[in-house]
């Protein structure tokens, strides 16, 4: 029977999205909410490559429990009153996601037959986590609660511990051989970070009470799941097509209409799963590598929202010409 | 006196905002520069991997 890695980690996922967004809450609005926010970011996303190759190449350590043990560590960090401290513990708080996000990708890439849906499926939890977390935040729910999804967070993902070090993982096929390894690697990267960039940039005005944001990540953890559905079942060629496409409209037009906005959001998330079969496609001895290039994408691309805002006006025109750009780039780079 | 006293202490806090501020963008700079370096050297090793394995059963198939 085959290990149902992708539920254990959908799990794990969503409790350690809880306790990082709780924590990230906890202390908004806060003047220094930007840089803790890109602090956090920075930790989590980009040095995720190297840790899941660290992962792979040396498979004793007791990963899972490290990375939970971090986060809550950094529980304590971040209730320090010295500022050095704080900010410290959300590098902590970082770090302790990426082991756990590593640790998942390598799970259930491992036991996933080749096909890109436990993938999606672990990825997808994170939605879940992310509004569960921000509510308790937000509503500044007893810190001890967290206990409960960092149990739950250690005991699935001990449950999945054989597969995260088998070191034997399945072919990825998706990509166009047409085009060299480097190629693939840079469109695949490109595409995430326009799809990160676009996460800020679509205007949703509708949303202002909490079952509209519930609504808005579950329907974006659904696009994600589906997406890696739709891959394994029609091709990531097809779907890139209508996920890139048909997403347009729906986003632009959306601003306030809810029913319209959720549509181009799920739309809009099913590219995930075909960007990370890519990079599993041109890497694939190290899939804890290629997960971290698109979650490094997932940092570039959500760097310039620290920075500059643009109006509704323009951010149309990102999405009309973004969206376009990526639809070329991945019918080119993917296989008929 | 005050007055002087507090523009002192504006620009003070002013400048060691932008001093201490500086500070932490040189390093993560550095730190993000590290990352990416490391990252696209274990990528390129792994593509190498990738065609020295294609390479090698592409030699298998044709000895057969």
């Amino acid at each position: 029977m085959r290990n149902k890695n992708e539920v254990y980690y959908f799990i794990v996922h969503a409790c350690v999205e809880t306790i990082c967004f709780y924590l990230l809450r906890l202390h908004y609005p806060l003047m220094l909410a930007g840089t803790i926010a890109f602090v956090y970011d920075f930790f989590a996303f980009l040095p995720q490559g190297i840790i899941g190759k660290f992962i792979e190449n040396h498979k004793k350590l007791p990963y899972e429990t490290i990375g939970n043990v971090l986060m809550m560590a950094a529980v304590f960090l971040v209730a320090s009153p010295v500022h050095a401290v704080h900010v410290g513990g959300y590098v902590v708080l970082g770090i302790g996601n990426a082991v756990m996000h590593e640790c998942g990708a390598l799970a259930t890439v491992t036991e996933s037959e080749g096909k890109i849906f436990p993938s999606a499926l672990f990825v997808s939890g994170g939605g879940v986590g992310i509004v569960i977390g921000q509510t308790m935040g937000i509503n500044q729910v007893s810190v001890w609660f967290l206990l409960i999804p960092a149990v739950i967070s250690e005991v699935c993902a001990l449950a999945a511990r054989k597969s995260v070090r088998k070191g034997v993982y399945p072919v990825f096929d998706v990509v166009n051989h047409k085009y060299s390894a480097g190629i693939i690697l840079i469109v695949a990267f490109l595409v995430t970070a326009v799809r990160s960039y676009l996460g800020y940039a679509i205007p949703i005005s509708w949303n202002k009470e909490l079952w509209q944001t519930i609504l808005l990540f579950g329907i974006m953890g659904l696009g994600k799941a589906l997406g890696g559905y739709f891959v394994d079942r029609f091709g990531a060629r097809r779907v890139a097509l209508v996920s890139t496409l048909a997403a347009v409209p729906f986003l632009i037009f959306g601003d306030k209409l809810m029913v319209v906005s959720v549509i181009g959001v799920f739309f809009f998330s099913m590219t995930m799963s075909i960007t990370f079969a890519m990079c599993l496609s041109v890497l694939r001895f190290s899939p804890g590598l290629a997960f971290g290039v698109t979650t490094a994408a997932l940092f570039i691309g959500l760097v310039p929202a620290f920075f500059v805002r643009f109006n509704l006006y323009i951010n149309a025109i990102f999405i009309v010409v973004f969206s376009i750009v990526c639809c070329v780039l991945l019918l080119k780079t993917l296989k008929k | 006196m005050d007055k002087l006293i507090y523009a002192l202490l504006d620009v003070g806090i002013g400048g060691a905002v932008i001093f201490f501020g500086g500070i932490a963008a040189v390093i993560f700079i550095i730190l993000a520069v590290v990352i990416i370096t490391v990252s696209v050297k274990h990528i390129r090793r792994e593509i190498k991997r990738k065609e020295d394995l294609e390479k090698s059963e592409e030699e298998e198939s044709l000895e057969e």
